[in-house]
């Protein structure tokens, strides 16, 4: 369990958050989404540990923020993916990159190069190898900064927006990842993009520093909160009565349900005429 | 007024120990008032296309030529006004207001403080909150709105937006949105480098498709989607177009073309087999 407990937080003078908490339990997935500058990796920042509350406290399996030894040592448990991933690289090459991690926990080397090849074929970042990470395109950075995070397989995980320069594919991998990884670690999961917002169990909404939700998933949709444009499509088959669900479908699953709608619809006709 | 990439090749001497090339050969032209989205998968080469264009970097062969004798590439390129994909990248300043005014005084322009306080309101960067910040203290969505802002504020003929709405939330997307349909009624040249193809695709006239450093694809937008080969790039087209594009596979009689997603819902809901 990682939390922040009636948390106030100021840059200089500006107050941000306000008396805000918000826990993640073990297993849990959540979202988080909110307007620029509205306090989001602020947020992200304080649950891991890296800046510290004026007011209230941070707390990581119940050891709180307040005494510095022990949180220190839980603070290890938490991986978290930077905003911007130039600030997370500290070698030299994409390798090394992936390695430093689970050399610093004292892995076997042999283990550490199989885990190493892996995430490198995971990321398809083999020709990349032997890059250094801040020489490489904005997408390539990200696909390292979150390969070197998840290599370490840490109990709680934060991603700060971490997919906006990558190809819809790569975002998709991300994606299926972070599902795949739903019930066995705590994750927390920054992102402007609807399609990554609505996979939380728990979404949450943060506006001028003041936290709302958790916001149903269902509601959102229903709602349209995010004016997605394949919601609007959605909404418009929903009224024509073509699609009845509230869930996202694959392309090929709504071609098959607008299809056996339109059947029904001849064979009505047809019986209609025929009476 | 035209730019044209005659047979561009470049690869990178710093880091790169086997000079791999990242544009290959590369064939193409940009025209005055036009509107291009380019794409293409992560380290497909799009910034450094963009890059080239501006003259930040110079090609390894091949030629960049402008169409036009009045003005030279060189100054034409210095005139273009490029938006960093990382913003902090463009910054120097110790405050925004300082950072937006930087340009304009350069080039030694006119009615510089209204030019500070339209760019900064065009992106949606309050002039009243953020003038004495530091550009560096921002949250990246801010920092993107003050990198936008810095360009617009010189008013360029030529734009190159790199990822503009990357991080940016719903309002700050819709501001992009109205600033490159403004520009365009301004009869400017826009070239918008994304991932967000659903995005753009209403506004742009031509989509260009890179993948590896060469050119994949370069078509106006309507013959971009009729286009049956697309399928490698099938995911990154709208959900709505995906939808029309199986349904006209399984025999349907309908146009697949439809940038709009509610016409495009209109379009099934009438349709009879
Ligand atoms: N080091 C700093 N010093 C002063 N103010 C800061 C600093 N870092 C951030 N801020 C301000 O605090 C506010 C919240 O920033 P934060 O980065 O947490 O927002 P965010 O929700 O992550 O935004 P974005 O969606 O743009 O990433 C912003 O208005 C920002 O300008
Ligand atoms: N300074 C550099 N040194 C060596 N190689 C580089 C350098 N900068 C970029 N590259 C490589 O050149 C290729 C093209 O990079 P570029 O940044 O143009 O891609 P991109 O299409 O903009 O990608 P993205 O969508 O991820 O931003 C990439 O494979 C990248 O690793
Ligand atoms: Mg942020
Ligand atoms: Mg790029």
């Amino acid at each position: 369990m990682i939390e922040l407990q009636n948390v106030s937080f100021r840059y200089e003078e500006k107050p941000l958050l306000r008396d805000l908490s918000i826990r993640i339990n073990d297993g849990e997935l959540v979202t988080l989404t909110g307007p620029n500058g509205s306090g989001k990796t602020t947020l992200a920042l304080l649950l891991a540990g890296i800046l510290q509350p004026q007011e209230g406290e941070a707390m990581i399996d119940g050891i709180k923020s307040s005494k510095p030894k022990e949180f220190e040592a839980k603070r290890r448990d938490v991986g978290i993916v930077f905003e911007n991933p130039d600030n997370q690289f500290i070698t030299t090459s994409v390798e090394r990159e992936l390695a430093f991690g689970l050399e610093n926990v004292g892995i076997q080397r042999e283990e550490i190069r199989k885990r190493v090849e892996e995430s490198l074929k995971r990321f398809s970042l083999e020709d990349l190898r032997f890059r250094s990470p801040h020489t490489l395109s904005g997408g390539e950075k990200q696909k390292v900064a979150i390969a070197s995070i998840l290599i370490l397989a840490p109990r709680y995980l934060i991603f700060d927006e971490p997919t906006i320069y990558l190809d819809p594919p790569s975002r998709r991998t991300v994606l299926e990842i972070v599902q795949s990884l739903k019930g066995t670690i705590s994750i927390i999961f920054i992102s402007q993009f609807p399609s990554e917002i609505i996979v939380g169990d728990k979404i949450y909404f943060l506006t001028e520093g003041i936290l709302e939700g958790p916001i149903r998933k269902e509601e959102i949709l229903r709602k349209n909160l995010f004016k997605i444009p394949f919601l609007s499509f959605l909404h418009v088959l929903h009224e024509e009565g073509i699609y009845e669900e509230t869930d996202i479908p694959e392309p090929d699953a709504l071609c098959d349900v607008i299809e056996t709608h339109k059947k029904k619809i001849s064979y009505r006709k047809t019986q209609k005429n025929n009476v | 007024m035209e730019i044209a990439f005659n047979d561009v090749s470049f690869h990178y001497k710093k880091g790169n120990v086997r000079g791999e090339k990242v544009l290959k050969g590369l064939n193409l032209e940009f025209k005055e008032r036009k509107c291009y989205l380019l794409t293409g998968p992560c380290g497909s080469g799009k910034t450094t296309l963009a890059l080239l264009l501006k003259g930040l970097l110079l090609p390894a062969s091949g030629k960049i030529l402008l169409k036009n004798d009045s003005i030279s590439l060189s100054s034409f390129q210095r005139s273009i006004g490029l938006a960093f994909q990382s913003p902090e990248e463009q910054f120097f300043k110790e405050t925004v207001e300082e950072e937006v005014a930087f340009g304009p005084t350069m080039l030694k322009l006119n009615r510089i403080e209204e030019r500070v306080k339209g760019g900064l309101n065009t992106t949606g960067l309050l002039y009243e909150k953020f003038s004495r910040s530091s550009p560096f203290a921002l949250s990246s969505g801010e920092q993107r709105r003050l990198a936008i802002a810095s360009i617009i504020a010189c008013e360029p003929s030529w734009y190159i937006f790199d990822e503009p709405t990357a991080g940016l939330d719903l309002e700050g997307r819709s501001k992009i949105i109205e600033l490159i349909k403004n520009l365009m009624k301004e009869k400017k040249t826009v070239i918008i480098i994304s991932q967000e193809l659903e995005r753009f695709i209403d506004l742009c006239d031509e989509i260009i498709v890179l993948e590896k450093g060469r050119l994949k694809l370069k078509t106006d937008t309507r013959t971009f989607l009729e286009e049956e080969k697309l399928d490698e790039i099938e995911h990154s087209l709208p959900y709505h177009i995906k939808v029309l594009r199986i349904l006209r596979k399984r025999g349907w009689d309908i146009p697949v073309s439809i940038t709009n997603p509610l016409h495009a819902a209109s379009i099934i809901a009438e349709y009879k087999s």
